[in-house]
């Protein structure tokens, strides 16, 4: 529990660029490690999408995958231990450090960096899998409603419900 | 104080229950609250906001965490924060239990694959709104980072740094250059 809490918080504090980065990092400390299945993450992710709130709140879902309550509250705790010292320090930085070149150069790269990892996370998710014709038709249905700005919970809870019915 | 402590959790947990979609979401709905409580301006907001992003972390998460510590300090931010965090926690222990009923235990295979595929769908969207954005300026950044993902299997977290480090030198390099 110790070293997922560890975990969380050193790969959140380093997550410029939203989740992917975040997820990319989990998938290779966990699923490439054998901590949990590429199943169990997948599966995570998706009930964290489903829940209202941060999008984050797939952290405390793989926490709870990893090692149940205890992981859930670790995981938990280390998002909140971040962003408090992250918005607790910058409130004491001088605002024209972000408008210096480098520091906006660096955060303008991380968002490509993290488009590609996320596409290389959904590939490994669909051939980790019994890729078949059905689950490539439900993946191209939401993503196509996530590009056409649905909402998430909705959409995610539709992809469960037709595996359900279909497989 | 207490009061406003107060207000933070029980207004944290309403955004945690009912805002989907992220800090796009929350940021209209933050603003108009801190307003009408008269915490901060609508502009202090944009401020945090532009911060929220630019931070480590859940943007969301930041946001309001941003907007809190103004309110409440550091006690008052990790609150707010522990109170827009506890529907989703609250959910994630909650909604394996739904696999106890019979029929949704009988079809628990099929409901993994869906949320299988709708992972893998969700990932695909917003990468692919990321490549119409950055496809014509980063493209040497993107195909550089999936080939060594995929042949070379480099650590994420390296490749971020990485790649800041370069996106840092190569904006000091074009800012030099306009300087001269």
């Amino acid at each position: 529990m110790w070293r997922l809490f560890l975990l969380v918080l050193s790969l959140t504090a380093v997550s410029f660029g939203g989740g992917n980065t975040l997820l990319g990092g989990l998938e290779r400390e966990l699923v490439q490690t054998g901590q949990i299945t590429g199943e169990q993450f997948a599966v995570a992710v998706a009930l964290g999408q489903a829940t209202p709130g941060p999008l984050a709140a797939f952290t405390t879902a793989i926490g709870m995958a990893v090692s149940g309550l205890g992981g859930a509250l670790a995981a938990t705790a280390a998002l909140i231990m971040v962003s408090l010292t992250a918005v607790f320090l910058i409130s004491k930085v001088p605002s024209r450090w972000f408008a210096h070149p480098g520091v906006r150069g660096g955060l303008e790269a991380v968002g490509p960096l993290a488009t590609v990892i996320g596409l290389y996370l959904a590939g490994r998710i669909l051939l980790a899998g019994s890729l078949d014709w059905l689950g490539l038709a439900i993946a191209g249905a939401v993503a196509l409603a996530k590009w056409r700005k649905l909402p998430t919970a909705p959409v995610v809870l539709s992809a469960v419900l037709a595996g359900m019915l279909l497989y | 104080m207490q009061r406003k402590y107060w207000q933070l959790f029980t207004l944290g947990l309403w955004l945690g229950a009912t805002i989907f979609g992220g800090v796009t979401a929350a940021y209209p709905v933050i603003r108009q609250k801190a307003e009408e409580l008269g915490w901060i301006s609508g502009e202090g907001v944009d401020g945090c906001y532009a911060l929220a992003v630019v931070l480590p972390g859940p943007s969301f998460l930041n946001l309001w965490g941003a907007v809190s510590v103004r309110v409440g300090g550091l006690l008052g931010a990790l609150i707010a924060q522990i109170g827009l965090l506890l529907p989703a926690f609250t959910l994630v222990l909650l909604l394996p239990l739904l696999g106890r009923i019979p029929w949704i235990a009988a079809h628990a295979s099929g409901a993994s694959a869906g949320a299988i595929y709708a992972t893998a769908g969700l990932l695909i969207a917003t990468a692919l709104e990321g490549l119409k954005k950055w496809r014509e300026r980063w493209v040497w950044l993107l195909g550089l980072t999936m080939l060594m993902l995929i042949f070379v299997g480099v650590h994420p977290l390296v490749l971020l740094v990485g790649g800041a480090a370069l996106g840092a030198a190569r904006a000091m390099k074009v800012s030099g250059k306009e300087a001269v």
